[in-house]
């Protein structure tokens, strides 16, 4: 019935290796990840460090000069 | 030409990433066909690999618009399906979620002239008494051409019914259902969908326990579930908004993540059924 489409390697009808098929059993069931503490990006962490360069641009505090 | 050689599983995984990525665009250009390859050009291995894994997503700009599925996407997927019969993996439940996946594949195909091509070694344990709710395809409806046909004449057999939540456990049977979101598109029914209909607490449960796990794949393959029982006005035990608004922010790397999420943003604005 098909007939447009030709495979790269001989025929269509080439029985999937057992790799393949392991690879394919993969792919189209994922399990769930495993649970990581890995930092991960978190985009309202980009006020934090903004706020950490202001305060690490910002003009020291006056001093009290020492009193003899 | 590559320079080295790569692990097939590698080359089979960027072969669904660039398929993902078409189908994609295809959804975001408004329901167009992906154009995965040419006719009468040599189709190879690995896109058919990826085709065959992606199955029934890859209509989802069609069925997201209530349109009828492309007949080269179908074709292309027919001879993926007899290219690659099921695998049998090492576990029964993967090798269950595999049937499912198939059913939903040969659902959707079998609205096309292509409903021939099962996959030759599904698992065939189970059941005969699935409905076919599938609209357009009501009793009314008469039978004619292979376009005409109805899912219930599908050629592939009903996998077995999943366990529910009560005896699996919502976790486990959460993430099952993330295993199963390809059947989460306009058009599809059956027991599995029943399920996410009745279970739908459990699902809400397991996407907020993914979404604390930072687990974004299976979050948003639950959170298309519940976007999915939401167009059906199912009562919301989750705002599924703001999920798909944190993953979004987050940013996920996989493309074929990236297209459930889609697929998920279209099913919660609503669609035709």
């Amino acid at each position: 019935m098909l007939t447009q489409f030709r495979t790269e390697t001989a025929s269509a009808s080439r029985t999937a290796t057992s790799t393949e098929a392991d690879t394919l059993a993969s792919l189209m069931v994922e399990d769930e990840a495993v649970v990581s503490d890995a930092p991960t990006y978190l985009p309202e962490a980009a006020g934090g460090l903004l706020l950490l360069g202001l305060l690490l641009l910002s003009p020291k505090g006056p001093k009290e000069k020492p009193t003899r | 030409m590559p320079f080295a050689e790569t692990p097939l599983r590698d080359e089979y995984a960027a072969a669904v990433e660039r398929v993902a990525g078409r189908t994609l665009d295809a959804l975001r250009g408004g329901g167009g066909t992906a154009a995965l390859a040419d006719p009468d050009t040599v189709v190879p291995r690995p896109l058919l690999a990826a085709v065959r894994v992606l199955g029934a997503d890859l209509f989802a700009p069609q069925l997201l618009t209530g349109a009828e599925p492309d007949g080269p996407t179908a074709a292309l997927l027919a001879e993926a399906r007899r290219a690659f019969p099921a695998p049998v993996p090492a576990s029964p439940e993967a090798a269950q979620a595999i049937a499912w996946q198939d059913w939903a594949a040969g659902r959707v195909l079998a609205r096309t002239p292509y409903a021939d091509t099962a996959p030759g070694s599904v698992p065939d344990s189970a059941s005969d008494h699935v409905p076919d709710r599938v609209p357009g395809h009501g009793p009314g409806h008469a039978p004619g051409s292979a376009s005409d046909r109805g899912p219930g004449h599908a050629p592939d057999h009903v996998p077995a019914p999943l366990p529910g939540p009560a005896e699996l456990g919502w976790q486990a049977w959460s993430v099952r259902m993330a295993q199963l979101s390809v059947l989460a598109l306009p058009g599809l029914d059956g027991p599995v969908h029943d399920a996410a209909r009745t279970d739908h607490l459990a699902l809400a449960r397991g996407a907020v326990r993914a979404m604390l796990r930072r687990d974004f794949t299976t979050a948003v393959r639950l959170a298309r579930w519940l976007a999915w029982a939401g167009a059906e006005d199912r009562p919301p035990h989750l705002e599924v908004e703001p999920i798909l608004d944190r993953i979004r922010l987050v940013g996920i790397g996989a493309v074929r993540t990236r297209l459930e999420l889609a697929i998920a943003e279209r099913l919660s604005e609503g669609n035709p059924r």
